[in-house]
């Protein structure tokens, strides 16, 4: 058991043991795979139904991202990766949201899971350093020493600092909800969790949004003229 | 008003990232110092070494975001002042 979450195993693969958190998250990577595939599967000059609706919100994160960034080409390189961050995470937050989620086993939102948020932040992390590198080349390292070479084990604890921050607060969230709901449902079962049951989807989406930001802050930081 | 646009968005990312921010630096600091302790058998040298350079790295953090929310202002004051010439 993980921070009080349930983590029975359900099957193996060869040697590798699968629980439900990584069964409901492919089964999230499936929805949205699904639904990706249904919109430009048969794609139009004059886009109409899911082509469109697709098309608007595609348009609509790239200029969120070029905003954020600054550049347009880091927004336009990044932008697939962070809107799939958000889709992935709004759609596991919103995942504990199904009738019984909170006490019933196998439902639990993944991203309530310490496990899943640092699979998250370490993309992020890895994906941070590639931009630096892929925009500087070897002169990226420069920013480790600037504006000294004393600065080193305070940025080198700032970078490391990123992932954790995202991670914590990710889980923290999601966790804490998930379990004031669940005891919730268990002094009161009607109508009392239904506010928080509200609330959540807001807070799911304000989550997700909010990793979003940072992973796209973090990389416009290490991309920026500033390194 | 594109400039004006943008700040909002990162007004927000930075709002929400400094408080957890600080919070991880600090904990980083003082989790290495206190298994470096651990490991070498120092005492408490590494664990207040280990907070101090994370109280440290959360204060560079804070002024850092200071200043560039500073620097942005600033942009957008003369932007204003321009456009209103």
């Amino acid at each position: 058991m993980i921070f009080g979450m349930w983590d029975a195993e359900l099957f193996k693969i060869g040697s590798i043991p699968v629980d439900h958190l990584i069964v409901t998250q492919w089964a999230i990577i499936a929805l949205i795979g699904l639904i990706a595939f249904c919109a430009t599967r048969d794609m139009k000059l004059v886009p109409s139904g899911l082509q469109n609706g697709f098309e608007m919100v595609i348009v609509w994160t790239y200029d969120f991202f070029t905003q954020l960034m600054d550049h347009e080409h880091t927004a336009k390189k990044y932008a697939p990766l962070l809107s799939t961050f958000f889709l992935f995470i709004l759609i596991s937050n919103y995942s504990g949201l199904i009738p019984g989620a909170a006490s019933i086993e196998g439902f639990q939102p993944p991203t309530s899971n310490w496990n899943v948020t640092v699979a998250l932040a370490l993309i992020t992390m890895i994906t941070t350093q590639y931009s630096g590198f892929a925009e500087h080349g070897a002169h990226y390292l420069k920013h480790f020493v600037s504006p000294s070479a004393a600065m080193l084990p305070l940025n080198l604890l700032e970078e490391i600092t990123h992932p954790l921050s995202l991670t914590v607060r990710l889980f923290g969230n999601i966790f804490g909800e998930e379990m004031i709901i669940a005891y919730l449902l268990f002094m009161a079962p009607f109508i009392i969790p239904t506010a928080l049951m509200g609330l959540s989807v807001m807070l799911g989406a304000i989550q997700a949004i909010v990793f979003t930001i940072l992973s796209a802050s973090y990389i416009a930081a290490a991309t920026s003229a500033g390194h | 008003m594109v400039r004006e646009k943008q700040t909002w968005v990162k007004s927000m990312g930075t709002a929400v990232n400094l408080g957890t921010s600080v919070a991880a630096a600090i904990a980083v600091g003082l989790i290495g110092g206190k298994w470096l302790d651990n490991r070498f058998d120092m005492g408490y040298l590494f664990t207040i070494l280990g907070f101090l350079l994370g109280v440290i790295t959360a204060g560079k953090m804070m002024w850092e975001r200071l200043m560039g929310e500073s620097r942005q202002r600033s942009f957008l004051d003369k932007h204003k002042k321009e456009n209103e010439k």
